[in-house]
């Protein structure tokens, strides 16, 4: 029997906010342990944002956990040239005995892209083998190379994470150590967005809505919950829907009800009371699991679109369509959703603000109300200036209002909030479980969870129209709805008085961090645009409710 | 991979793939010998070639997006007479300037030409009228060429009323800002300074571009930028600082007290860096 460590790489992704120049096909060279991996004569598209995949099973390698005391991992991405190879950055890391199995996120040096590894173990040998299955646990101190084995293994652990996607790399939950060969069933991902259906697609949200009066519950307006992680060292409670499993609502101030039944992995609830609720799931009466909601009412937040186009003959214009913005809007409600907001266009037809040379005459209305079309002279739609008053045309006090534009002078963006004011300063969290299981969490083996706080934001400049919260979305041909449905709940939380998550020095932009640094690249307000990033958490559903926008 | 012929050979031929032409145009970008710019020009001049760099769809997206893109940001770090050529002749091709990426590609890569040809700053000039596309484009190009003949340019767009003024601050907070330990761009801020028909807000941010940051106040959550820092001055750069701090005190007084405080701040560092230097 030998157990045996695998060091793989599941992807990597080119950075937004990286300065890509150009549109190029990349390869990859990889060094694990010291030993040349994957395939150096494989092409990988270098898209802002994408994700590029591969073959786990090509580009590992193996190691003995018994013989090995450290992996180094060096990985380059390299661009063609005409003379040679050039490199676009590097990263390196070095892995110790005893090799948690996990995944890391790795930033190059130049921060144009991130490389995705994971790390397992596995157990090579006969089924009979007494030591199948066994815990492996150092015989000395840390950074020995020997093993041996130790019974009897821990009981079975159940999840349900408030944050989904889980976070992964540093971020990943404390968990007790399992046997190897014996594997968790995970269940860590989000749906999909897509342009129809309802708005509740997401699991795990932090705000259970309490619903107008006048809204029936359904199906399709409840807040939807999962169990995310399971290991069972019995095993048995594998591919199962486990009806032992019960869910109980433990009030925390607020109160919610069951839609539907409450035992099994998943169950539905309605808000009924404003404040908390801990969702507790139970298995065989013991207490398996927790998660903290918050309970409020479900705020419509009222929006105007404006499409910008030029009056001369041949038009510079964005080329959405009214259609296409409520297709935009319909992606960003499932983010918001988890926050218990959504947006709605507003049935007020009145022209909005406007600079002194666009006359009222050049607003009119077009198909969708809610949804005008401005001409303009060119220099507000196309290279505009970070402080251009693009964003304030046909803008209304207190509603959220989106300009539909060209281009970005100070970089290529899809969109970007503009002015956003009157909301919170700061906004604090002691629960448990803690806000998007920062640690410690208060899940064991983490200790009792502690205080968090984000700074929230706020930006007023002069020569504005006062009171208004607004957005620039910019022409983007290759942009699918459910990316700026993405950008656009990114941007209208930047209104809410969101910062970006993370601390100063985790990126480029020196300003706007909410001062928390976990979890960075599932966090819906990370500034850099990775696929991972879906999540709003508890603590910031409490912020954004000091927003006007919101109250 | 290595191209198969000759870049020269391959840059002008419009039966080679997109990838091929932009491989090889990247490689003569970055050269300094003037054949090689010579089929670079050709090629960059001649519609079949920009259409095989990229279609008509790909310039829907944002132009750092573009192949040509790539060979672009190589040009506008080439130093060389042949490419500063190169640059001169694109700013009069009527079918290089036919697509308007292209306008703000060759904008943004002229800043490497110092001082720019006469060529060039009439090609800023032509880009830089208000309600323009361009303009933006352009204030970030003269704020990193900081010239002469750039400042001058700069200076001109400043004092004219028809830009908004939110406009002319942000070139200062955002753009200024990136190269503010540049002589010539010190100096520009110390004639706008002194010059009381201008906008009070207007020399506050000038002022503020050179000696302080403010992100938060300055900046939307995307958009911002980073100051250039002192520690890349030469000695004509901090004395210009030096001069500006004099100017704008008397000038503009009373100066805000936090911009007060910052200039005080930088010009201790920058005694410490010369007294460090005389050492």
């Amino acid at each position: 029997m030998a157990r045996i460590v695998r060091v793989s790489i599941l992807g990597l992704t080119f950075q937004d906010d990286a300065d890509i120049i150009g549109s190029d096909e990349v390869r990859l060279r990889v060094r694990i342990g010291g030993r040349a991996v994957g395939d150096l004569n494989q092409r990988f598209e270098m898209v802002e944002g994408g994700l590029a995949v591969t073959d786990m099973a090509l580009w590992g390698a193996d190691f003995d956990y018994a013989q090995t005391g450290q992996v180094e991992l060096t990985a380059q991405v390299e661009d063609d040239e005409v003379t040679g190879w050039d490199s676009m950055g590097r990263v390196r890391l070095l892995l110790r005995w005893p090799f948690t199995s996990r995944s890391y996120t790795l930033h190059a040096n130049t921060r144009k892209f991130t490389l995705l590894v994971l790390v397992t173990h596995r157990v090579e040998g006969e089924e009979g083998d007494p030591n199948w299955g066994a815990t492996f646990v150092p015989r000395r101190e840390t950074g020995g190379t020997t093993a041996a084995t130790v019974t009897p293994p821990p009981p079975m652990r159940i999840e349900v994470h408030d944050c989904l996607p889980v976070p992964t790399g540093a971020g990943t939950p404390n968990r007790p150590a399992f046997a190897a060969g014996i594997s968790p069933e995970l269940d860590e991902a989000q749906s999909a967005v897509s342009t129809t259906g309802p708005n509740n697609v997401f699991f795990n949200p932090a705000v259970i809505p309490i619903l107008p009066s006048d809204q029936a519950r359904s199906d399709n307006n409840c807040s939807k919950f999962k169990v995310t992680y399971i290991c069972d060292p019995s095993a048995t409670a594998s591919r199962r829907s486990m009806p032992e499993l019960r869910w109980e609502v433990r009030s925390l101030g607020g109160q919610a009800v069951f839609h539907g039944g409450n035992t099994g992995r998943t169950c539905k609830l309605h808000g009924t009371r404003r404040g908390e609720v801990l969702l507790q799931l139970f298995h065989n009466d013991t207490i398996a699991a927790a998660i903290r909601a918050l309970v409020a009412p479900l705020v419509y937040v009222p929006c105007r679109a404006t499409l910008l186009t030029t009056a001369s003959d041949t038009p510079v214009a964005n080329t959405a369509t009214p259609e296409l913005v409520l297709e935009h809007l319909n992606c960003a409600n499932r983010y918001l959703w988890q926050m218990g907001v959504l947006l709605r266009l507003e049935t007020n037809t009145d022209s909005g603000w406007l600079p002194d040379d666009i006359p009222a005459a050049n607003i009119s209305f077009t198909s969708q109300t809610g949804v005008f079309r401005a001409t303009a002279p060119e220099s507000y739609l196309t290279n505009i200036p970070a402080g251009s008053l693009t964003p304030c045309i046909n803008a209304r006090p207190n509603v959220m209002n989106f300009v539909y534009m060209v281009s970005y002078a100070p970089g290529s963006i899809t969109g970007a909030a503009c002015d956003f004011g009157g909301n919170a300063t700061t906004q604090a969290d002691d629960g448990t479980p803690s806000t998007s299981w920062a640690t410690p969490s208060g899940v064991p083996p983490d200790g009792s969870a502690g205080s968090n706080s984000i700074t929230c934001i706020n930006l007023r400049r002069a020569g504005r129209p006062a009171n208004v919260f607004t957005m620039i979305i910019a022409e983007n041909g290759h942009r699918t709805s459910a990316r700026m449905g993405s950008t656009i709940a990114h941007e209208v939380a930047h209104c809410m008085g969101l910062g970006h998550r993370g601390k100063k020095e985790d990126g480029t932009n020196p300003a706007y961090y909410d001062g928390m640094a976990h979890p960075i690249n599932e966090n819906i307000m990370y500034y850099s645009a990775v696929n991972s990033k879906m999540d709003f958490d508890i603590i910031q559903a409490k912020a954004i409710r000091h927003s006007p926008l919101v109250r | 991979m290595p191209l198969d012929g000759e870049p020269r050979d391959v840059v002008q031929d419009p039966a080679r793939t997109g990838g091929e032409i932009c491989m090889a145009a990247k490689y003569l970008a970055q050269s300094l010998d003037e054949a090689d710019h010579v089929a670079l020009r050709s090629s960059l001049k001649s519609p079949a070639i920009l259409a095989r760099l990229d279609s008509a769809q790909e310039y829907r997206k944002p132009r750092r997006m573009l192949k040509l893109a790539s060979v672009m940001d190589r040009l506008g770090k080439n130093a060389s007479v042949p490419a500063a050529t190169t640059i001169t002749a694109l700013t009069t091709s009527e079918p290089f300037l036919a697509q308007s990426h292209r306008i703000d590609l060759l904008i943004d890569a002229a800043a490497v030409c110092r001082p720019p040809s006469l060529e060039i700053v009439a090609f800023w000039k032509l880009h830089s009228v208000p309600k323009g596309a361009h303009i933006e484009i352009v204030a970030i190009a003269l704020a990193k060429n900081a010239t002469a003949e750039s400042a001058q340019l700069l200076e001109a767009m400043c004092k004219d009323n028809a830009f908004e003024l939110t406009r002319r601050v942000d070139w200062f907070h955002i753009y200024v800002l990136q190269w503010r330990t540049q002589p010539e761009n010190v100096a520009l801020v110390e004639r706008l300074t002194k010059n009381a028909a201008l906008p009070r807000e207007l020399r506050i941010a000038a002022v503020e571009s050179i000696f302080d940051y403010r992100p938060e106040d300055w900046f939307p959550p995307h958009g911002g930028a980073e100051p250039q820092p002192w520690t890349a001055s030469n000695k004509q750069g901090r004395d210009a600082a030096r001069s500006l701090a004099k100017a704008a005190q008397e000038a503009l007084d009373p100066l805000p007290p936090t911009l007060n405080a910052t200039i005080t701040a930088v010009l201790t560092q920058l005694d410490a860096m010369d007294a460090g230097a005389k050492k």
